[in-house]
This record gives structure tokens, C-alpha cells and sequence, in this order.
């Protein structure tokens, strides 16, 4: 029960990038950042009061899609024809950029919000007590995935997404404004981050520390459950998050380990990723 | 401007009695750094495969000399042996699993592994010392003063060159390129392009680990962030800041690294945005590197006598 | 006056003016200040920035040391070893520092620790906490704060009061938790044989997401928990713990690095009430005219109130002042024999009487707990109740100064 609440927001994390990846081609490494700086905003707008915690949410999401198109276009769209270390290098500066930017105009120390009205105390779900902000928490994930799903298979511009992630050139040829589009897609995984962000921050205190921390459980994830896949987002946020109650339980001492061995044979049996596609012809 | 090496290496000799006590530590970093980055640069340019794990044998070299000495009460330089064959024996297990595997994949596995070793050694607290590392390591005799660690350095670096640059214009390396360029015909000449590629994996994990043994004699003492993956990040840096391109390139970008980290660092705490800034400039504007710059320069020099002689 | 008088002021004069003048140029005292200042410890390294800046500044007005003005010199060593050994040097070959201070990280400070022979440099340790650094028996290394064992047999010393059978632990997961749990239960079984253990949870550092401990934690049933979680954790697993009303069916017990202001002060209205928390410096605690003081100059130059980190960097510096005082010079083999003689030098902090062992530089001293109570005149929970584990009782065997 618990571990769908950790894979709630690890989810919201990692389709953003999962998503990037699948129609972009980068590894995003400043995911972690935008994540970082989605609590970051929230704090700011609602000046840690959490009374108006749901009107400066959407808020802060809406920046934070702002913000992702803004740095696409100025920063990124330069280097996605290069070679793939480029694109690491570039998204490796924007987040020690971005997390830096944050200490000087946030300062070092913990940032948090309390739980919103009405979501303080807890819920009883099959007689255990379960907070209810967390059960909040699955609910917007879950209404997330489903979003997107829709999103992506439902509408027309879910289906170029699509199509740009098997075929960039034909999809060009046919007179698609490709560009324009992956502007789109990557403020989405953005927005998503951010979104993931600032409905952690009643849960945990930010600090510039957690951009690294969330970019690299979020590659995780994402390898986990396939690079390109929401689903396979979502199935490897479960997995994990499972994972790390099964090993606090078990193991305590080794349970980062066993997230880590998870990681490598996937890498090793399915480098896709269990809900991945094998990469069509490649030489 | 073929001397250029040369001329370096001369100036590299003397700086020790030219510098102030300070920046000699900060030129051993540099050192340290140059021949960790060519190690890594080795592999990346010569197959094409981006490793995010480096760190592991880096560590490796510099846990393996420091237990030695602190629990076996070696010399630090019978060390050495040992901590290069560990190094490559971590390589070897790394290497055979994850060179199968392609561009990103392969980014993450070695990312994987290297957390993995890191997790271990972080947690292992009886053996290696857990967070609290193994301490008060110093090398006897002259290896343990600023000016013999800063020669000996020096000599790895130019030992690491040597042999990379022997290795890189032998038919084993034209092998390696070819593997990288085009797989398919390789395999087709029947060439097992695997073993070539551990093998580039290999030796470019045993040099790393040389740095991490002199890493140790500077700093004293080994602990888990040796391993961790901003380590790993820090050689793609100096390798990619300096030019990839370049056989020197990697020397290059270290050395400016590690100065300007050093410089920076003592003006203000907010190194990672300084640095966030270079790297964003280098990609967009000076893909070639710092090393790239020059060449530019010298073409454009060429260029001009060229011209003038017409 | 006659001429011999007139020429005798004249030359008293001059004479007065010439000692003047080269007091004035008489180089300060430097001694390097170094903390963490970035990432998510950066809150502590600031507040200690600060206490031992208020430490200088009052020994400078009151004519500085050995006739000279002492200056700090403060860098981040960003909790990793590497950047702190690189720091240090800078400070050691660069400033020319006579002396280092400070220090947060455990690691880091056992990486300076191994420079000290080196250089003959003396380091003075205000708060990283593994009881290792004290037992590597290093001459130059002096730690003026208490470390984690005695705060581990101090809390067992008081939890074996305790109607509490059935015990839990969560701690974060590197050496400073497992030592401060391992000591704790070690000596609480010595003194209460009844006492169980449901379970051990070792989140890592930094962790964000802590509810899989919770439940496990939970699902064993303790009475009370001990924990040596501190700084950003802290602030985190309390946030989510309230959310499962854990302190409803649990008692929590903090190792002396839970009450800080940096994370009680985050905390506000959400830290839990009547848990025992201790801290290695309360600043309404004890009511003496020295701590009295030091508060109200804290307040007055830095606008809030000395957190325990900020204590004891003044302490630490104050304590260094005395020894450079009594060994009438700078250099590290006196300023150690000044540290050890008379059977250790003695202080009377803010907090407290300080005493140093000489035979591995560690000081001890009271450690107080309180019960977390509301308040209207904080913005932050108190502590109530106080209970105080005499110095006396902390103090373990060493293996140094054989």
C-alpha cells in the first residue's frame, strides 16, 4: 500500500523523462533540476502557508511548462542534431545551472510546506491507517498516467508524438513542424516534473541537494521500465518503490543495492527496458 | 606546431620550483586528472562508448593501495601493482558484461555497476571504514613530499601517453575504430569486435586506476566518493572540455578544471553554477574543446601565411 | 618641566608610538573556519560561521591574543573529503592559517586529521561527531564538542529510566547512525536487560521517501524509537511520520543532534509535542549569567538565536584562545601541552563547564534533554522538563596516551 504511494511521485518524476527521451532522444539530466525547482516555485507563490496550496499548484505547473519551452528552444534545440555527449554535457550544466540559481535566490536551508487543508491527518483503507495526503498523492498520479495516455493515444498530436519517436525524418518530410513540436513534448515532461515536484514539497524538505538525487532515481525508473514507455514509467516506479519497502524490510543494510542490481539486469537481459520497444534497425 | 608536446613537457618539469607550494597541490590534481581523463578519453574515442563508471576503477586503484598499506603495512609503491591488477580485474567483470551493450544502455549499466561498488564500499564499514574511509595514508620517503608525488605523476602521465598513443596507432587500435565506424563490415571480415573492445575497456580501467593510486598519496586517506558518480562525471568533463578530438585534449581540459575549480573555489561557493556556465558556452559555441581552439588558431595562422606567400 | 624630563617623555613617547605602530603591524592570528556551506547541511555550517565569528570579534575588543588581532578565514569543504583536504592546504600553504576550526563532516574531518602531522597544524573539531576521530589518538587534534558515543551512552543512561520495553531504531544509514544506535543499545541492555528490539531502519541519507521505514517501523510495535536522524532528514521523516500518526502510538527519542534550530525551526507547528529530544546546546539552558550573555550578543549581532552548532564554535574558539594564551605562543606542540595540563583544560562555556581528557583530546560534559513543548513566545516548539546526564557518566575508556 505504501509503495504505491513512493511510486506515485517517483512516476510523476520519471514520465517526464521517459517521455523526453522517447520523442527527443536526450537523457534529460536536468530533470532532476526542474523537479527541484517545481517545489522551489511552489514555495515561493504560497510563501510556505498551505492554505492556498491548490491555487498556486496549477500555478506552479504552468511556470514550470513555460520554463521548459523557454530552454528548449534557446538551449537545446542547437544541439539535438550532435552526438549524444554533447546533449548530456548540456543538460548536465543546465542542472548544476538551475540548482545553483535556487541556492542563491532560495538560500541553503530545508524549504516545506505543511499538508494542505483536509489532507492532514489520516485515511483508513482496509482498517491501517493511511495518510491521506499520500492517498492524494496516488490519485494524482494515477489521473496523470491516464491524461497522458489519452493524450498520447486519442488525439492528433499525441499520435505525431508518437510517430516522431519511430520516425523524425518522414514525419518531417511529410511537413510536420517537427521542431515545434518537440517544444511542445519536452515542456510537458517539464510541466510533469515540476508537477512531481511541488506535490512533494508537503512531504519532504527541498534543498538543492534533491535535484541529484531525483535525476538519478529517476533514471532508474526509467530504465526499469523502458526508455519511451509511460507505462513502463509507471511500471518501474511500482517496481522500485516495492523494491525499496521489500529491502527496508528485509535487508535494511543493502537495500540500495538491491535498486541498483534491479537496474543492471534489466540493462543486462531487456536494455530496453520490461515495457520498451527494442530499438528498430540500428547498426 | 609539432614541438608543442615537447615544450610542455619541459615547462612541466621546472614548474615545481617556479610555483608556490600551494598551486604544486593543485598541479598534482591536475596531473592526477590529466592522466584519468586519457585514460577514459582512450576508450570513449576509440569505440565510441560513453562510460558513466569510471569512478569504479579509479576507486578501485586507490582502496586497493590504501588497504594494503593501512592494514598490511605495505610500501606504497609495492602497492602499486596490486591496486592496477585490481583495477583491470574490475574492469574485466564491468567490461565483459556491459560492452555487449550500446550507446545509452551502456552509459547506464556502467552507472550501475559503479553505484553498485560504491554502495558496498560505503556500507561496508569493517573493511573499507564505511563513510568514515581509510585515513592518515602517506607514502614514505620522497613520494611523500609535494615535488616527488608531483614527479611521479608527472611520469605516470607521460608513461599513460606512451602507451595509449603506442596502443592507438597500433592495428589494434585501427581494429577499435573500425568497430566503431562500422560494426557490421568488421563483423563480416570475421574480426570478433567483443574482444577488442573489453580489451580497450580493460586497459582503459587499469590506467584509471594508476590515477586513483596517486589520488591517494595526495589526499591522504580514501574514502567512498572516489566512487561515486560525480567522480565518473568529472573525467567526462575535463575529457570533453579539453577536446575528445585531440590526443591531448583530455590533459588540456583537466588541467583547466582543476585550475579554475581551485581558483574559483576559493572567491565563492558557487562553483557548480560557474562551471554549469563553461560547459554551456563549450556546447553551443566551442564543440572542438579548449584544444579545438588552437587548432582553429593554428589553421587560421596557416591559412594567412598562405596567403601571404601567394 | 627640565630638559632631562622633557627628553625623557620625549623618548617614552616615541618609544610608545614605535610599539604602537608595529602592534598595529603585527600580522593577526589566522585561523581557518571550515564548514559545510552548500547542500542541504549548509544551514549548520552558517550558524557555525557565525558563532565563531562572534567569538573573534568579542576576543579582538578585548585586545585580542598575545598582542595580536585574530582573523578567520572561512571556506566551504562541501561535505566531501577531497574539496576539504584541497581547502585546507590552500588555507595551510596560501593564508598562512596558524590554526584550523570547525569542521561538520565526519569524513572531512578525519581527512584533515591525517594533515595535521603533517603540517603541525592544530585542528579543533566543533562538531563532526565519530567517535574515531578521537580515537586515532592524533597529537594536533582536539574536539571541543561532544561525540557520538557519549551522546549514545548518555541517551541510554536516561532511556534506561524509562517505562519503555520494546525499542526501534531509525537512523541514517552511514557511520554516525549505525556507531550512535550500536552504542545505545549496547549500554541500555547493560542496565535493562528487559529491554527488546523490534526492528533497525537504516534509510539512507537524504532519503526522500520514508514511508517504507514508517510502516516497517510501525508494523514492529515499539513503545519508543531511538534515532540519530538529524538536519533534513529529521525534518522529512517527521513530516511523513505525522501523516501516519506515528507519534500517537510511539514515543520518539532524539539523539542530542535532534533539537537543533536549523531543524526544529523548519519543523514550526509540525514537530511532535512531549517527545523527548535532546540537543547539544538549548539556549534557554542553563540560566547563567555567561549563557545569558552570550545569547543577547548572538541575538543583537545576527538577528536569531545560537543554535547548538553556533555555540560551539564560540566555545571551540574560546577554548583555543585559552590555550594560546596559557602557552604564550602559536606553535602545536605547546598549544597541545596547554590543551593537556593540569589534567585537561577546563572551560566554562554557555552551556557549560567543558573539561578536556588529555589523553585523547575530547571533551566532556553535561548533556541535556527536554520534552518538545508549545510556546507562544517562539515560533518553534521548546524544550520543557529538562533532564541532565552529568559529564561524569559519558565518559568511556580510550586507547590513547598509553
Amino acid at each position: 500500500m505504501t509503495g504505491l504511494a513512493s511510486a506515485s511521485s517517483l512516476f510523476l518524476l520519471a514520465a517526464g523523462l521517459s517521455l523526453i527521451f522517447g520523442a527527443l532522444g536526450i537523457v534529460n539530466f536536468a530533470h532532476g533540476s526542474f523537479y527541484m525547482l517545481g517545489a522551489y516555485l511552489l514555495f515561493w507563490m504560497t510563501r510556505g502557508d498551505a492554505g492556498s496550496f491548490w491555487h498556486y499548484l496549477l500555478l506552479a505547473v504552468a511556470a514550470s511548462v513555460v520554463i521548459g519551452a523557454v530552454v528548449e528552444r534557446i538551449f537545446l534545440r542547437p544541439v539535438l542534431r550532435r552526438p549524444e555527449h554533447f546533449q548530456i554535457l548540456l543538460t548536465y550544466a543546465l542542472l548544476l545551472i538551475i540548482a545553483d540559481v535556487c541556492r542563491i535566490a532560495f538560500g541553503s536551508d530545508y524549504k516545506s510546506i505543511s499538508m494542505p487543508p483536509g489532507f492532514s491527518g489520516p485515511v483508513f483503507v482496509l482498517g491501517t491507517a493511511f495518510p491521506a495526503y499520500y492517498a492524494g498523492l496516488v490519485g494524482l498520479a494515477a489521473s496523470a498516467a491516464i491524461l497522458l495516455w489519452l493524450l498520447l493515444h486519442r488525439t492528433r498530436y499525441g499520435l505525431l508524438v508518437r510517430a516522431v519517436t519511430q520516425d523524425r525524418e518522414m514525419l518531417e518530410a511529410l511537413g510536420v513542424n517537427v521542431p515545434a513540436l518537440f517544444t511542445v513534448v519536452f515542456a510537458v515532461g517539464i510541466g510533469l516534473a515540476g508537477f512531481g515536484g511541488a506535490v512533494s514539497l508537503p512531504l519532504q524538505s527541498t534543498s538543492t541537494d534533491v535535484a541529484v538525487d531525483a535525476v538519478i532515481s529517476a533514471f532508474i525508473v526509467v530504465v526499469v521500465g523502458g526508455l519511451g514507455s509511460i507505462w513502463g514509467a509507471l511500471l518501474g516506479a511500482f517496481l522500485i518503490g516495492e523494491v525499496q519497502a521489500f529491502g527496508a524490510l528485509v535487508l535494511p543494510e543493502f537495500s540500495i543495492v538491491f535498486v541498483y542490481l534491479l537496474m543492471a539486469l534489466v540493462l543486462l537481459f531487456r536494455p530496453w527496458g520490461l515495457l520498451g520497444r527494442a530499438p528498430a534497425v540500428r547498426t | 606546431m609539432k614541438q608543442l608536446p615537447t615544450f610542455v613537457f619541459v615547462v612541466l618539469l621546472v614548474l615545481p620550483w617556479l610555483l608556490p607550494a600551494y598551486a604544486v597541490q593543485v598541479a598534482i590534481q591536475a596531473l592526477v586528472l590529466a592522466g584519468f581523463a586519457m585514460s577514459f578519453n582512450f576508450l570513449f574515442q576509440n569505440t565510441g562508448l560513453l562510460s558513466f563508471g569510471h569512478a569504479a576503477f579509479f576507486g578501485a586503484g586507490a582502496y586497493t593501495a590504501a588497504l594494503l598499506m593501512s592494514k598490511a603495512g605495505w610500501g606504497y609503491l609495492a602497492a602499486l601493482p596490486v591496486a592496477l591488477a585490481a583495477s583491470a580485474l574490475v574492469a574485466l567483470v564491468i567490461g565483459f558484461l556491459s560492452v555487449r551493450l550500446t550507446k545509452i544502455y551502456f552509459t547506464m549499466l556502467t552507472l550501475a555497476f559503479a553505484q553498485m561498488l560504491w554502495a558496498v564500499a560505503h556500507r561496508w564499514y569493517n573493511f573499507t571504514g564505511g563513510d568514515n574511509g581509510i585515513t592518515g595514508v602517506r607514502p614514505a620517503g620522497i613520494l611523500g613530499t609535494a615535488h616527488g608525488l608531483y614527479y611521479l605523476s608527472l611520469a605516470c602521465l607521460v608513461a599513460v601517453s606512451l602507451v595509449l598513443s603506442l596502443v592507438s596507432r597500433s592495428p589494434a587500435g585501427y581494429t577499435l575504430r573500425a568497430v566503431r565506424d562500422n560494426p557490421a563490415r568488421v563483423a563480416a571480415i570475421g574480426v570478433s569486435s567483443f574482444e577488442y573492445v573489453l580489451a580497450a575497456f580493460v586497459l582503459s580501467g587499469m590506467l584509471s586506476g594508476l590515477s586513483g593510486f596517486l589520488q591517494l598519496a595526495w589526499q591522504r586517506s580514501a574514502f567512498p566518493d572516489l566512487l561515486f558518480w560525480t567522480t565518473s562525471a568529472q573525467v567526462i568533463i575535463a575529457s570533453i572540455l579539453g577536446g575528445s578530438g585531440r590526443f591531448y585534449g583530455p590533459v588540456v581540459g583537466a588541467a583547466v578544471l582543476v585550475s579554475a575549480q581551485a581558483v574559483v573555489q576559493s572567491h565563492t561557493q558557487y562553483w557548480p553554477l560557474a562551471l554549469g556556465l563553461v560547459l554551456l558556452a563549450l556546447v553551443l559555441f566551442f564543440p572542438a574543446g579548449v584544444a579545438g581552439l588552437f587548432s582553429r588558431a593554428e589553421r587560421r595562422r596557416e591559412e594567412e601565411s598562405e596567403r601571404a606567400a601567394a | 618641566m627640565n630638559r632631562t624630563a622633557k627628553a625623557t617623555t620625549a623618548s617614552l613617547a616615541l618609544l610608545a608610538l614605535a610599539a604602537g605602530v608595529s602592534l598595529a603591524q603585527q600580522p593577526p592570528i589566522k585561523i581557518g573556519v571550515i564548514n559545510v556551506l552548500s547542500g542541504s547541511f549548509a544551514a549548520y555550517g552558517k550558524t557555525g560561521k557565525q558563532g565563531a565569528q562572534l567569538a573573534a570579534d568579542e576576543i579582538n575588543a578585548a585586545g585580542g591574543l598575545l598582542g595580536r588581532k585574530v582573523e578567520i578565514i572561512q571556506v566551504d569543504d562541501q561535505a566531501k573529503p577531497d574539496i576539504g583536504v584541497q581547502e585546507a592546504k590552500r588555507l595551510i600553504l596560501n593564508e598562512k592559517v596558524n590554526f584550523l576550526l570547525g569542521v561538520d563532516s565526519s569524513s572531512v574531518a578525519l581527512a584533515l586529521a591525517s594533515l595535521t602531522n603533517e603540517y603541525k597544524i592544530p585542528l579543533v573539531v566543533t562538531h563532526a561527531a565519530t567517535p574515531a576521530l578521537t580515537e586515532q589518538c592524533n597529537p594536533y587534534v582536539f574536539r571541543t564538542s561532544n561525540n557520538a558515543r557519549m551522546d549514545a551512552f548518555a541517551a541510554a543512561d536516561l532511556a534506561a529510566k524509562l517505562p519503555y520495553k520494546r525499542w526501534a531504531n531509525i537512523g541514517p544509514d552511514y557511520e554516525f547512525g549505525h556507531a550512535s544506535w550500536n552504542d545505545f543499545i549496547a549500554r541500555l541492555k547493560e542496565k535493562r536487560p528487559d529491554v527488546v528490539v523490534t526492528g533497525e531502519q537504516w534509510p539512507k541519507g537524504g532519503e526522500s521517501n520514508y514511508t517504507p521505514y514508517i510502516t516497517a517501523l510501525i508494523q514492529g510495535q515499539p513503545e519508543a524509537v531511538f534515532s540519530a536522524l538529524w538536519a533534513g532528514d529529521l525534518v522529512t521523516f517527521v513530516r511523513q511520520a505525522n501523516a501516519f500518526g506515528f507519534f500517537k502510538q510511539i514515543k520518539l527519542f532524539e539523539d542530542p543532534v535532534g533539537a537543533a534550530l536549523e531543524t526544529i525551526g523548519p519543523l514550526g507547528k509540525e514537530a511532535p509535542l512531549g517527545e523527548l529530544f535532546s540537543t547539544r546546546y538549548w539556549f534557554l539552558y542553563p540560566d547563567s549569567k555567561t549563557n545569558k550573555a552570550f545569547v543577547e550578543a548572538y541575538y543583537k549581532r545576527w538577528n536569531e538565536y545560537p543554535s547548538y552548532n553556533a555555540e560551539e564554535h564560540y566555545a571551540g574558539m574560546q577554548m583555543l584562545a585559552q590555550a594560546i594564551r596559557q602557552a604564550k605562543s602559536l606553535d602545536a606542540e605547546a598549544i597541545k601541552k596547554a590543551f593537556e595540563a593540569g589534567g585537561g583544560m577546563t572551560y566554562e562555556a554557555p552551556e557549560g563547564k567543558k573539561w578536556m581528557r588529555p589523553a585523547d583530546h575530547q571533551v566532556f560534559e553535561n548533556l541535556v534533554w527536554g520534552y518538545t513543548a508549545a510556546s507562544d513566545q517562539y515560533p518553534f516548539v521548546i524544550l520543557k522538563d529538562i533532564q541532565v546526564i552529568p559529564a561524569k557518566d559519558t565518559i568511556y575508556p580510550t586507547k590513547c596516551g598509553k
